[in-house]
Parts: C-alpha cells; structure tokens; sequence
C-alpha cells in the first residue's frame, strides 16, 4: 500500500461521499458496483427494495440467479454484510467479499450503505415528489381536458406546443394531432394559419396580454366567433418564452346578444311609440323614465322636468291604492286626474289644467328571483270615453229627444216603486195629438219640438218625486208614488190648461191622458198601467175627431197667415168651383168633395218656409222644387186625417196639366182627377182676376183669353169651355159665393 | 502439461507466423490452447492463418500488440506463440464482437458463451481492444456472468500511439474492436500485479466525465486542475507531463488504478487511456524509474511465490511504461526475470492496459505490470 490505511480511508470515504443522483434508481447500480467493487473488492452484491412482499431486487451483480441472492441474504456468511435500508422500510443492501469482514470493513460498508441509503430516501422523495406532479399534472390535465374552455399554448407565432382536448376537438382533430405542429399544418388553408400568426406575433412582440374576437372555422367547415386571450409567459430575460392561449366560442352568445339588442330596440321603440303612457319608477318610488305618451298625457314637455318624482307623493293616486302597492300588489283603477292640484302642489310642469280621466295600471316589478326592483305604471287618458260611457249611460236611462226617463228606466222605477210604502201608487198615461201630422207636414224635427215642449209641460205639472218618461213614439207614462186619485185629477187638469195655454207653433198642443191608481199591494201594477192605457184611448178616440179638425182649422189658418190667401178668395174658389161641377152636374157628394178640395187643395203650402213662399223675384230652381212639393205634403196631411182622406189625391194632383206635364206625377188628361181639374182652372181664374202682390190683377175677358190660350196644355178644354160659358153666363160683377160650411 | 514457446521476426508475415508456431509445437506438442502475439507492422490475417495450420485443433487466442515480451527482451516486430499442450488442459475461447456499443452486455454474452462450454473453474485469459470503449464494464459485464470462481488475466491490444488499428484472435476469427477471451482449465496461475505509482497530491473528485474523456475535475476543466497540480503547463508541453504524472482512483485494498491521461482536447477536457468514472475520486500519481522497476520485480515475485514447479510466465506490461522508460525498460525486464529465472518459459506482450484482480475482482489497470504464473 502506497498510503497509510488512514489516509486511504480517507479516500474511500470520499469517493463514498461522491455518489451521484442519477434521475433513476436503477440507474444507481452500476455506480454502485463500480464502487464497491473498486473500494472494497465487493464480488457479489445485491440492492433491495420495498417491503414485504413487494420486494424486488434492483440490481445485483455476481450472482448466477435470483435465487441464489434471496439465500445468500438469508444464509448470511461471514464474509457478507446486509444493511436493512431505513430500517427496512425501504429495502436492504448485500455486499460480499472475498475474505471475512474486519470492523473496519463493516464501518465502511456501513458508510458505503448509509450513503445508498440517503441517496434512496432522495430518490424516493423525488419519486413521490414527481408522481404527485404528474397526478397533479395528470389531474390539470383532465381538468383541461374536462373543461369547455378551449386552451393552448404556443412556442412562437407559428407553433403549437400542446393543447387541451377542447380546442382539439374544435379543430376536429386529436391532440397528438397539434402538438409541435405548425399551424400550417393544422389549418385548413393559409390564409386561416396566417390570420391566428398574426396575432400571435402581435403578443410575442408586444410582450403583453390581448384579447381579440377571431372568426375562424372548426373543424366542421362552420365559421365560429372565437374570443381568444393570448398570455404572454416570460423567461428570466424579460423576453416571451411562450404564449398560452385561451378560447371561447362565443358565437351564439353573440347572436343572442344581438337578438336581444334588436329585442331591446324593438322593445324601445315600442316602449317610445306606445300610444299608452308607460312610467317606470325604481324600488323607492321615484321616477326613472317615461315615454311619450305619458308626458302628452300629462302635458309635460320635457321627461327631465319630471324625473326624481315620486309615486307615493302623487296625490291623484287614491290611498288604498298606494297601500296595495306598498303591499306588493298590482292595481288597476280609474281615477279622475286634477292638474290643479299638480299646480297648486308644484309636483311638476304641466300644461294642461282641469281634470281627466285616467285608467292606471301599476304594477311593481320583480325580478327572477322575486326581489322587487321598481313600478311601472300604464296610464291611458279615458275622459272621451268616460263621456261616452256617461253618454251611454245617460241614453239608456234618458230619452235622447225629450230628456226624460226613458221606457227602461220608467220599468225599472215601476218595480222599484211597486212596494207598499209607495201605494197608493198612481199612474197617468198620456198620447200626443198630431204628431204624425206634424211629422208628415213639417219634418220629424218639428215633431221632436213638439214632444219636447209636451215634455216640459208634463214635467212642469209634476212635483219632483214623480217619474216622467217618454214611453215610446208620442206616448208618455208619469208614475207618481204615493198619490191618491185626486192628486192624480189635479196634476191633469195642470198638464191640459198648459197645454191650452200653450203657443200654437204650429198647432195647438194636445195631449190625451188616461189614469189608474193601485191602492192595493195585491194589485198587478202591469193592470194598472194597462188600465191607465185604456182610458188614455177611449179619451183620445172620443176627442179625435174635434182633435183632428181643431188641428186642420188650426193649420189652415196658420197657412192663411203665411201665404196671405184670404177667406174670400177661399170662398170665391168654392164657389166657383161649385158651380162649375153643377154646370158638370156632379152629384152633392161630389160637390162636398169638390167643395173641401177648394178649401185645402194648398194646405200643403203650410211647409213650404215663407222665405219662399212670399218671395216677389223669380224663384230658382232649387225653390221651385220646393215648392212644387206642396201637393206631397197636402196629399200627407189629408191622409192623415179620415174626414179629409178622400181628397188626398186630389190635392196631390191639383198641379198636374193637361199635357201631362204638371207635378209630381205627370198625369195626363183625364188621369188627372176631374175635382183637380176644376180646381185649377177655377183657382188660377180667382188669383188672376184678383191679383197678388207680385202681381196685378187682370180683367175677366183677359183671364178667359189666357184660359182658353192654355186649353189642352194646362187646362182640361172642355171644363175651360164650360168655365168660359159659365163665367159669360154670369157676366156681371163677381157676386158672393156660398160657403161650404 | 507442455509449454512451448516461438518467437519469429521473419519480415513476410505467413513465414513468421508458421515459423513461430512450428517452433512453440515443436516444443509442446499438438497444443491445447495457443496464446498467439504479433506485432502491429504484419499482415494479422496471414500471420493467423499461418499459425492455424501449424496448430491444427487447437484452441486460439491472441492479440495485436506494440512488442512481444520475450526473454530476450521486447521485441517490436515479430511474432510470439506460446503452445500448451496436455490432456487435462480445457480450453474454450470467444470473440465477442462490437463490445463498444455495449460493453457489459457484450462481457456478459462472452462470459455466457464460456460458461455454456460447462468449464466452471479456472483462468479467464481477456484480451480486449484497447481502443474500445469501457473496458472496466465489460470485465464486469464478464464477471456477473462468471463470478469469483475464475481468475482474471490479460490486456488490452493496442498500438504504439502511432496506429490505432488493433486486433484481436481466437481460433474463431480476428476481428477488431472485439473481445478475444479465453477460458481455460487444467493449469492454475497465480498472478502478481502492481505499478509502482504513488500519490502525488490531494484527492480531487471528477465532476463531469464521459467516457473516458474528463471534462472537470472538481467543478472546474480537467486541464486546468491537472496543470495547476503540476505547477502549470501549456497543451503543447502536455505528452511530456502525461506520461509521467497519470492519476490513480484508489482501489480496494489501498490499492489505486491509474488512469493514464492520454490528450488533451480542446475544451480543456483529458481523454484518458481507460474510462474514469464520474464522481470518483483521482489523485495525482508520480513515481521514478527506480520505483517502476522495484514494483515490477515486487509483482513477479507475487506472482512466483510459493509456486514450486511454475511452467509458465505470461507477462503483461503496459506500454506507456515502455514508452516512458525507454532504453531503462530493460531494466524493468530484467528485475522481472531475475526472479522468475531463466527456466520458465517466459512470453507476453506490451498492453493497452492491463487485466488483473484485486481480492478476486478483474480491473482494468493503466501502466501497470502483470505477472501471471502457471503451473499444474
């Protein structure tokens, strides 16, 4: 030996000392051997590891078989050293030499051991050190891989390093597939690789974190909106070591983002364009926005005059409606809206005053979850239609030409007051005289006049809880509660002296009234109505007659007033008339025909306005027209009336010519009623000899020469040769003409 | 047992090869296993081929060498056979191919195929290229098949450091960058090896080594550490300082490998004759001639001690100690062979590094002297 045994030791313990780390254990082995057998002239040696039953042997060297070391461990001879590695824990370590061991022997094998066994216990941290990284890295692989996030990362613009399994499959491929691929290689085209390098390179070069929205194609074909974050990683000389990438396909997000602008325009706009007014108030009350509408229905010009107001300080808003809302609950009323008060309050600028009427609908606002988050309030202007429903209301109880109670209200009150507390329960019926008349001669709305001054007189003579209504057409119903029968006479006698009283315009008012009382609670009220309604009739019918011929003498003479025609000329054309159907030798019925056709063959005249009538000029054609439609209208009158209805047509047809070129009809020749024919030549030869005020009066001889010019054309020419010869026989000064009385 | 030694240096290489081979047989008899020696400056096929014919059956090993060690001295051509002969004699050989490309594979196969011959004791002869890449492993490779029931003895073939083409023999073939191995029974041997080196400085550990290339010697370039233990020295200056202050790892038994460094490369790093394993601990190694040659007389004496009836020598020298002590070389021999004596049959070659055991265990050793004694 070239060295003292201390210094040697020296050495060995410091090539010990020099172990390396290898990354393996069995990597281990060959040092192992290479040392020992150097050091210590080991022949044969074996490494443990484990415990138990799962030892394995990691290496050995010398020995033949496994056998042969499992029974050198257990034989253990003199010249073998067994070191149990951690206590066992970990394994053990066989080392045979050629000779028996010294002490000094056993201390270096056990240095020799120790340091295996420390390298080991590293080795064996590192080992679970590693397999907690990769189940780490096994685990933030599957999580990767599980998550929908795509996620990459890139070793420069053009590189693929690896990526998780979403971004594969977006790409329709497999991991293995992109990673260290470039992106030519992974894109369908190079336009496509070259759009992903170039934000890439931005990153590389920028050295910082972009965001961009890419629209690239998956590996169906499909065109996708990606939002992709580019991450920059940095070495430890500032520079991009590599970038990792993250994606999501945002493409229906972004639709739906869009569909939901577009629905919130369209929402807007509907919100902007609503005819009804629609506020929107937050948690507290307080004003957020108001659409158009509401501000016009409002009157404010400018949302901002109003924002900030509070819907709990309106005082148009009824209390019990302010505390469902606090309550949470939503409320529709309609209210009546004071703008004074707005005003007088200076809650805002409103141009509007007086009053509305408003329908509202609030309702407080919740969200998914149900927390509430604010009111809207729906408010539409109802004042035109709460008229119209107050219009309707008023016509369905009201009658519309009269103003009294109508038919179904009067039926409502008759069962109302159909109790005992109101008998003795009265009821007058009554029917207007010459309503039809007046009608047909004056127009419909001459005849609402006259129904309208019969329903004042009637209400007049009532006292203020009797009900008065228009039954229907020309009748009228009175029900007085609680009257007896000679309260009822006295009320009547009222509403016939009113009537009596009352101005002809333009005949004399008339109304026949019948009467009933129910005393008794066993009475049918419907009897006594009809009851009521008998002696109405019977009155009517016995009064008829005087009625109709007091409302004719009353139209004559209002007709004499307003066309000047006198009483003489009247007479003088009965006359005439008269003796002319003697000369025809007509029979006296004829001749009582022929007189009453004389009388009121213009009564017609009585609706022609005087205007017309009296007018000195030339009529157009438009008054003519008028005025031919007397004989109409005197045709109506006499029809109306039964004593006067057998002269109807002749009234009608007292302007038709001979020719057939007369009115209305054209009647020709002998069609035209003979009483007509004599009319108007008896008629004509009067106003011609007599005169009118537009026009002179002529000599008789004139007035024959102008009769007989007109023969065949206006005049009958036989009844003028007649009228000729009559009026030559009489040939002396006009003289009086009996009267037809 | 009958040992016959020729040695030829006739120029054309099938007469020498024939000559050398008739001269051994003549003196053994139809052989049993033949160690053949040529020197690199012949045609190795024609020398083989010569050989075989004059051997017939026998088995063959053999290597390339720098000089055939002789009686007479070294000889730098020529050819050296060494026949031995005898009907206890068991011999079987292998020529494990390739043995860089996985050295202890390569060791365990050759040793698989010597114990397949159901040979199980005896002297394993290994002669390995020495150029091939870790030697140390493929004797282990070698021993983890074989075990501690062999003894171990050889050398690597080699060159002058002129040439770097080198062979190896076995009755299979001649081949290079092989593993020419032997095994044999019927004839024991003792060996004795030492070098005569001692430490020079203190111990350094290699940090980053590969192969037989040294790139740090504690953290820092092998040159730089090796200059500095020298007291500083250019590259060029570097053969002279090589040759004469090697490294050694130390060994069991307090004993050290030397590791003879061989160029330095231009990253500083030292490529070494034999691989020096990472993370081992080198130190400095000097010695003198005197010492050299002591040691020498030291291992044969190892060798020969207590042998009563030795029939044969088989040396084993390395050729850096030929190359460093020159004409002193002699001198080495002949201290060697004063204590073996002038009867024995004496051959061996000039190595590229040495096979021999420490406690039973084959190392490659650098600049190292083998002596290996046979007997029956």
């Amino acid at each position: 030996m070239s060295v003292n045994l201390n210094t040697f030791e020296l050495f060995i313990l410091y090539d010990i000392a020099s172990f390396s780390f290898p990354e393996r254990e069995e990597d281990l082995i060959p040092e192992i051997i290479e040392k020992s057998t150097r050091l210590f002239g080991v022949r044969r040696l074996a490494l443990i590891t484990g415990k138990g039953d799962s030892q394995k042997c990691l290496g050995c060297w010398g020995f033949q078989k496994e056998s042969d070391i499992w029974r050198a461990v257990e034989e253990r001879v003199d010249n073998s050293f067994l070191y149990h590695l951690e206590k066992g824990k970990s394994g053990l370590l066989y080392l045979e030499q050629a000779f028996a061991l010294s002490e000094r022997d056993r201390r270096l094998y056990t240095i020799f051991a120790r340091r295996i066994e420390e390298i080991l216990r590293v080795k064996r941290l590192e080992r679970e050190q590693r397999e907690l990284e990769k189940e780490k890295s096994r685990e933030q692989r599957l999580l990767l891989d599980s998550i929908p996030i795509q996620v990459w990362y890139l070793k420069d613009a053009e590189t693929y390093g690896t990526a998780n399994k979403a971004h594969a499959e977006f790409l329709g491929k497999k991991k293995e597939e992109l990673e260290n691929k470039s992106l030519f290689e992974v894109t369908s085209t190079k336009e496509e690789a070259m759009a992903y390098i170039k934000e890439n390179r931005r990153v590389f070069e920028e050295k910082k974190q972009i965001q961009t929205e890419e629209w690239v194609y998956n590996g169906c074909g499909e065109k996708r909106l990606l939002s992709i974050v580019r991450t920059p990683s940095f070495d430890p000389h500032g520079n991009v070591e590599y970038v990792i990438c993250s994606a999501q396909d945002i493409t229906e997000q972004k639709q739906a983002e869009e569909a939901l602008r577009e629905s919130e325009e369209r929402f807007r706009n509907i919100y902007s364009q609503s005819p009804i007014g629609i506020e929107l108030y937050d948690a507290g009350g307080q004003l957020i926005d108001a659409n158009q509408a509401c501000l016009d229905i409002f009157g404010i010009s400018d949302i901002e005059e109003v924002k900030g107001f509070k819907l709990f300080d309106d005082p148009n808003i009824p209390d019990e409606v302010k505390k469902k809302l606090l309550e949470g609950e939503s409320v529709r009323y309609e209210a009546e809206f004071d703008f004074d008060i707005v005003k007088k309050m200076a809650l805002y600028k409103t141009a509007k005053s007086g009053t509305c009427y408003l329908d509202c609908l609030i309702t407080p606002l919740r969200t998914n979850e149900g927390a509430h988050y604010g009111f809207m309030v729906q408010v539409q202007d109802i004042t035109e239609r709460k008229q119209a429903e107050e219009q309707i209301r008023y016509l369905s109880f009201y009658d519309k030409v009269t103003g009294l109670y109508n038919r179904a209200y009067l039926e409502e009150e008759l069962k109302r007051l159909d109790v005992k507390r109101q008998l003795p329960l009265s009821i007058i019926l009554g029917d207007v005289n010459g309503l039809k008349l007046i009608n047909d001669t004056f127009g419909h709305h001459e005849g609402d006049k006259l129904l309208r001054r019969i329903a004042r007189i009637l209400k007049n003579s009532c006292r203020q809880e009797d009900i008065v209504a228009r039954w229907g057409g020309d009748e009228f119903v009175i029900l007085l509660p609680q009257t007896p029968k000679n309260i009822v006479i006295e009320i009547c006698n009222r509403i016939k002296e009113a009537c009596r009283k009352a101005q002809k315009d333009p005949i004399q008012l008339s109304i026949a009234l019948g009467t009933a009382t129910k005393e008794e609670p066993g009475q049918d009220i419907q009897k006594i109505l009809r009851e009521a309604e008998d002696r109405m009739y019977r009155h009517k019918l016995f009064r008829s007659k005087s009625v109709r011929s007091s409302i004719i003498s009353s139209l004559k003479k209002t007709l004499q007033e307003k066309t000047h025609e006198t009483e003489e000329h009247a007479r003088r054309v009965q006359e005439l008339a008269l003796q002319l159907g003697r000369k025809l030798k007509l029979s006296d019925n004829q001749l009582d025909e022929l007189a009453l056709l004389a009388a009121l063959h213009d009564i017609g005249k009585i609706a022609i306005p005087n205007s017309i009538l009296t007018k000195q000029d030339t009529l157009t054609q438009d008054e003519w027209e008028i005025i031919k439609k007397h004989t109409e209208i005197g045709y109506r009158i006499a029809q109306s009336s039964p004593e006067l209805a057998h002269i109807a047509d002749a009234i009608l047809a007292h302007h038709e010519r001979w020719d057939g070129t007369g009115y209305p009809r054209g009647l020709k020749g002998e069609k035209i009623p003979l009483n007509s024919r004599i009319i108007a030549i008896v008629d004509t030869y009067d106003v011609m000899t007599r005169g009118r005020i537009y026009k002179k009066a002529i000599s008789q001889q004139e007035a024959l020469e102008e009769l007989n010019r007109c023969a065949g054309s206006q005049f009958d020419p036989k009844l003028v040769k007649l009228f000729t010869d009559l009026v030559s026989e009489i040939n002396s000064p006009p003289r009086e003409m009996s009267f037809f009385s | 047992m009958q040992v016959g030694i020729g040695y030829n240096q006739e120029n054309d290489s099938t007469l020498a090869g024939r000559l050398a081979a008739e001269q051994a047989v003549k003196q053994s008899g139809e052989p049993a296993i033949t160690f053949l020696f040529s020197t690199e400056n012949y045609n190795q096929k024609l020398i083989f081929q010569a050989v075989k014919r004059v051997i017939g059956k026998s088995k063959l090993i053999g290597a390339c060498t720098s000089g055939i060690i002789t009686t007479a001295g070294v000889l730098e051509k020529g050819v050296g056979i060494c026949t031995i002969s005898g009907s206890e004699i068991q011999a079987v050989t292998c020529l494990q191919e390739n043995i860089t490309l996985s050295p202890w594979k390569s060791g365990e196969e050759a040793g698989k195929k010597l114990r397949a011959s159901g040979i199980d004791s005896g002297t394993v002869f290994a002669f390995p290229d020495g150029c091939a890449a870790n030697l140390s492993e493929l004797l282990r490779g070698i021993y983890n098949v074989l075990g501690p029931d062999f003894i171990y003895i050889g050398g690597g073939t080699g060159h002058n450091l002129k040439s770097f083409q080198t062979y190896q023999f076995t009755d299979h073939g001649i081949k290079s960058n092989a593993l020419a191995i032997a095994l044999v029974k019927g004839i024991n041997f003792q060996i004795g090896i030492g070098h005569g080196w001692h430490p020079a400085g203190q111990p350094m550990v290699i940090t980053k080594a590969e192969g037989k290339k040294v790139c740090e010697i504690d953290g820092l370039p092998a040159f730089e550490v090796y200059s500095e233990c020298l007291g500083g020295f250019d590259k060029v200056n570097f053969p002279c300082y090589g040759m004469k202050h090697p490294f050694a790892i130390p060994c069991v038994g307090g004993n050290f490998l030397i590791r003879d460094p061989l160029e330095i490369e231009e990253d500083n790093s030292i490529t070494f004759v034999t691989e020096v394993p990472q993370n081992t601990v080198v130190t400095l190694m000097e010695s003198t001639f005197d010492n050299l040659i002591t040691a020498a007389g030291e291992v044969a004496k190892t060798a020969v001690n207590n042998v009563k009836l030795p029939k044969i020598v088989f040396l084993f020298d390395c050729v850096s100690r030929y190359l460093l002590m020159g004409k002193e070389f002699k001198r080495e021999l002949k201290a060697v062979m004063e204590v073996i004596g002038p009867d024995i049959p004496v051959i061996g070659m000039l190595t590229f590094g040495e096979v021999g055991t420490f406690s039973g265990i084959p190392f490659f050793h650098n600049k190292t002297v083998v002596v290996a004694v046979g007997w029956q």
